[in-house]
């Protein structure tokens, strides 16, 4: 991922993205105009946050189901903290989605576990905080807070000055950096990158801390944009932020994959949600769609591998795809 | 020194370090820390109590160890569930008799697995991702089919399956039993078993080998599909009542009891009598939980912390140098 590579899953991808722009501009044109769009980008953006965070571990190989979890329970901090610490209540909730990462990140490295298991007992620890610090949906955003992830930079809201300036900085980290080199190689090749000099325990807990920090920006600017706390919102986040990797094209199995195929993965997931929105569709068939959405977005590239088109292939392929 | 069963020191060792070993010992561990703690835990009503509470997670988590073992996960079982809990008592509204209702639900179950598992095979959709989207997809069926809200009445069969008892003893163990001698079979003597744990030890070389790695995985996709199927059934006649997501729990909770209960989530080991310990202990955990008046936070707590030390303690994989 040097550089934004043009494969075949971007074609998918933008193809997609256009087909729903185009669908969006016809029933409902009211979806581009200036504040509707604004509205857009802010709802998105937590998603956004969470979903780059799981970009940067799947890249390592691993996978981070706690992640949802996590966004619920920095909410909560930050909503109550915000209001009686003012600044430093800023500095409190993102220190907490850092230090959770880094206990994430640790357990996962050090206890030599496997990182879907792991982070599946996080999000039950999470959870459990969450409900610990705030029952009940509640809490607050002081108005500067709320104004400030609300507000605008000139005409350009905050939040999407946020958004790119975080994604530009992840992509030239994981492009530029030692770092950003040694988590392709332990998400490709483990073992290897370990024989060559790589500590996959640094790297991984470096990784997981860096996603418990993404995420926590992704908290802060639910809390502000909702002006509360709710300790049951953050689950939800968890498989849409793996849906949104997968459909922007990165695979599951690590060391490929980009930051700019998340970003189209997250906007197809938010642009379907606002067709079925604008076309009157019950919501009763959101899931149903965004179901099958996701089954034939990762059918479609796959098909033209099928077995019957490339009979002889069939055992080279099980061998590079790894098993 | 003598050491228990008759075995030399180092035999004993290898023994009780054994995970399905260890997974009992934790399960008895809590029992016994509960029947302390709590008056009348260990009395025999209670126990039948937890064994009753465990069958619904006990065999949906069946059909989980073996797709975990089969080194892929099943994420759709929890809806699967839902499913199975709801439109057994819809179909009653069409006048349908209830062994036709239960086999039709059966059948969609089995369906559903199908699904899940030629994507897999033929597709190459991640088993993560294809049966996550797949769960999506079928609570959005049972959300259409029963627009919202879930009506008709339960067969009066699966009632007194998943609520009877005959003395102290529930009806529910009938089923779980034979559920389980099924799954033993179908792991330990047949040949299904064995290319079960090829695979999921290294596909390519299952696969090179001669092992028939299409039909092996769809097939453990459709058993994933018919026991939570199965475990569904019975929980509605549990709850007298159908609801939306009364599954969804269920999902995450059959994943960590296979792997509480000593298979490993890479695939290729493990076993079902380890997975049953695991169901015993999340039971024990979420009923002592309430019996102590814990809250829900309290709970989650320490399903997660428990999940994580007893990984510590024999989940951990080898060093890599």
């Amino acid at each position: 991922m040097s550089r934004p590579q043009w494969q075949s899953t971007t074609w998918v991808v933008v193809l997609l993205n256009v087909a729903l722009l185009v669908i969006l501009a016809v029933i409902n044109p009211m979806f581009f105009a200036y504040n509707n769009l604004i509205t857009f980008i802010v709802d998105a953006a937590p998603l956004t946050m969470v979903a780059l965070a799981q970009t940067v571990i799947i890249l390592t190989g691993g996978i981070d189901l706690s992640l949802g979890p996590l966004l619920g329970l920095v909410n909560v901090i930050a909503a109550s903290v915000l209001v009686p610490l003012g600044l430093s209540g800023l500095f409190v909730s993102l220190l907490s989605g850092v230090l959770a990462g880094l206990v994430t990140g640790a357990i996962i490295a050090l206890g030599r576990l496997q990182p879907i298991i792991v982070t599946l007992a996080m999000s039950s620890v999470w959870s459990g905080l969450a409900l610990l610090i705030m029952p009940q949906p509640g809490g607050g955003a002081p108005q500067w807070f709320i104004l400030g992830t609300t507000g605008f930079f000139g005409a350009v809201p905050m939040i999407l000055v946020l958004l790119v300036v975080v994604a530009i900085l992840l992509w030239y980290g994981f492009s530029n950096t030692r770092y950003g080199a040694h988590v392709l190689a332990i998400g490709a090749n483990e073992r290897g990158a370990m024989y060559s000099g790589v500590s996959p325990a640094k790297v991984k807990v470096l990784t997981y801390t860096l996603a418990g920090g993404l995420t926590a920006v992704g908290a802060l600017i639910l809390t502000g944009s909702a002006a509360s706390g709710d300790p049951t919102i953050g689950p939800a986040y968890t498989l849409t932020s793996i849906a949104a990797v997968v459909l922007g094209g990165t695979q599951l199995s690590g060391g490929k994959g980009s930051i700019w195929h998340t970003l189209g993965g997250v906007l197809i997931l938010e642009l379907l949600t606002q067709m079925i929105f604008y076309l009157g569709i019950s919501s009763f068939y959101q899931n149903l769609i965004e179901g099958l959405v996701l089954i034939v977005a990762m059918g479609v590239g796959p098909v033209k591998n099928l077995p019957i088109f490339h009979s002889e292939k069939r055992v080279s392929d099980a061998i590079s795809s790894g098993a | 020194m003598r050491y228990p069963l008759g075995l030399s020191r180092s035999r004993f060792r290898a023994w009780a370090t054994r995970p399905t070993v260890m997974v009992y010992g934790a399960m008895l561990a809590l029992f016994f820390l509960f029947a302390i703690v709590i008056p009348g835990y260990g009395s025999l009503n209670n126990v039948m109590n937890i064994v009753r509470l465990s069958a619904f997670l006990g065999i949906v988590a069946g059909g989980q160890t073996l797709v975990i073992i089969s080194g892929g996960i099943d994420l759709s079982v929890g809806a699967i569930m839902s499913f199975a809990d709801v439109i057994v008592a819809e179909l009653s509204l069409l006048h349908m008799s209830p062994g036709i209702a239960i086999l039709v639900t059966v059948g969609a179950g089995i369906g559903m697995g199908l699904i899940n598992g030629l994507a897999v095979v033929f597709l190459r959709i991640p088993p993560l991702i294809m049966t996550f989207a797949v769960g999506f997809v079928i609570d959005g069926l049972a959300l259409i089919i029963t627009a919202g809200s879930p009506g008709g009445t339960v067969p009066a069969l699966l009632t007194s399956l998943g609520s009877g008892s005959i003395g102290v003893v529930p009806i529910i163990l009938v089923p779980w039993i034979l559920y389980g001698l099924v799954i033993y079979l179908v792991m330990h003597r047949m040949v299904f078993g064995r290319y079960l744990y090829a695979i999921g030890q290294n596909r390519s070389v299952a696969r090179m080998a001669g092992t028939p790695y299409n039909s092996v995985t769809v097939g453990v996709y459709v058993l994933s599909g018919l026991s939570a199927t199965l475990a569904g059934l019975l929980l509605a006649g549990f709850s007298g009542v159908a609801y939306l997501g009364i599954g969804t729990p269920y999902t995450l909770e059959a994943v960590a009891a296979v792997v509480i209960g000593g298979s490993s989530i890479l695939g290729g080991s493990g076993n079902y009598l380890g997975t049953v310990a695991g169901t015993i202990i999340f039971t024990m955990i979420q009923g002592g939980m309430t019996v102590l008046n814990i809250s829900q936070a309290g709970r989650y707590l320490t399903e997660g912390i428990v999940i994580i030390l007893l990984l510590l303690a024999y989940g951990r994989s080898k060093k890599l140098v």
